[in-house]
């Protein structure tokens, strides 16, 4: 149900918005709410991602012992929660890039974080690779 | 917010190789737990009555709180990998 079709919907009757949504958010309309909680949902599962290779860069640390020697260890673990905190502000910015275009009607934008994410696995899996290989 | 206790819990496993950083990590990962628990039923609230009403704004807030809670996350993952 969009604004137009539902009159309760009237702007002149909708509560004040927030300081930071208002600042972020100046421009355009409220979208479809659906959409706006859909791209919130697509929001929490980046960070889910995220929050799992912060898990896993700190279990690889722990667990990896036997594996690598301890500073290549260390690095692949450093990387490994470098990549977690990435796509964490990556899908902050890209929540807002999305909210931005649905509320100005404009296309959506590339996912920018989907190449930068892969183009960031490959290269660990390159380290990793490299690592077990010289050893 | 289920998410968070169990990244939590898996910090606390690693207890006896990292040390005191683990507790202050699963500590950190609870507190965002609990702040998500109890602001959950606002959120839904506002959310159910924004859906009948065609209009839901966007929250600003939470989504910038949830990012810097998983960044603070990271950087103090670093610390006790480096520590």
């Amino acid at each position: 149900m969009t604004s137009a079709q539902n009159p309760k919907a009237d702007p002149s009757q909708n509560p004040p918005r927030g300081r930071l949504s208002t600042r972020l958010l100046a421009q355009g309309q409220e979208p479809d709410p659906r959409f706006t909680l859909a791209n919130e949902r697509t929001f929490l599962a980046w960070i889910r991602t995220a929050l799992a290779f912060l898990a896993g860069g700190v279990a690889v640390e722990a667990f990896a012992a036997d594996v690598f020697a301890d500073p290549y260890r260390t690095v692949i673990s450093v990387l490994t929660i470098s990549v977690g905190l990435m796509i964490s502000v990556g899908a902050a910015v890209r929540w807002l890039h999305i909210e931005r275009s649905m509320r100005l009607g404009r296309p959506l934008p590339i996912p920018l974080i989907i190449p930068l994410l892969s183009f960031a696995c490959g290269m660990a899996m390159t380290v990793v690779i490299v690592l077990v290989v010289l050893d | 917010m289920l998410l968070f206790a169990l990244v939590g819990a898996v910090f606390l496993r690693w207890m006896p190789y990292f040390g005191l950083w683990t507790l202050a990590l699963t500590l950190s990962c609870a507190v965002v737990a609990g702040c998500i628990y109890l602001t959950q039923k606002v959120r839904y609230s506002r959310q159910s009555r924004g859906i009948v009403e065609g209009r839901v704004e966007a929250d600003v807030r939470a989504v910038l709180a949830t990012t810097s809670a998983t960044f603070c996350l990271g950087v103090l993952g670093i610390f006790a990998v480096l520590s």
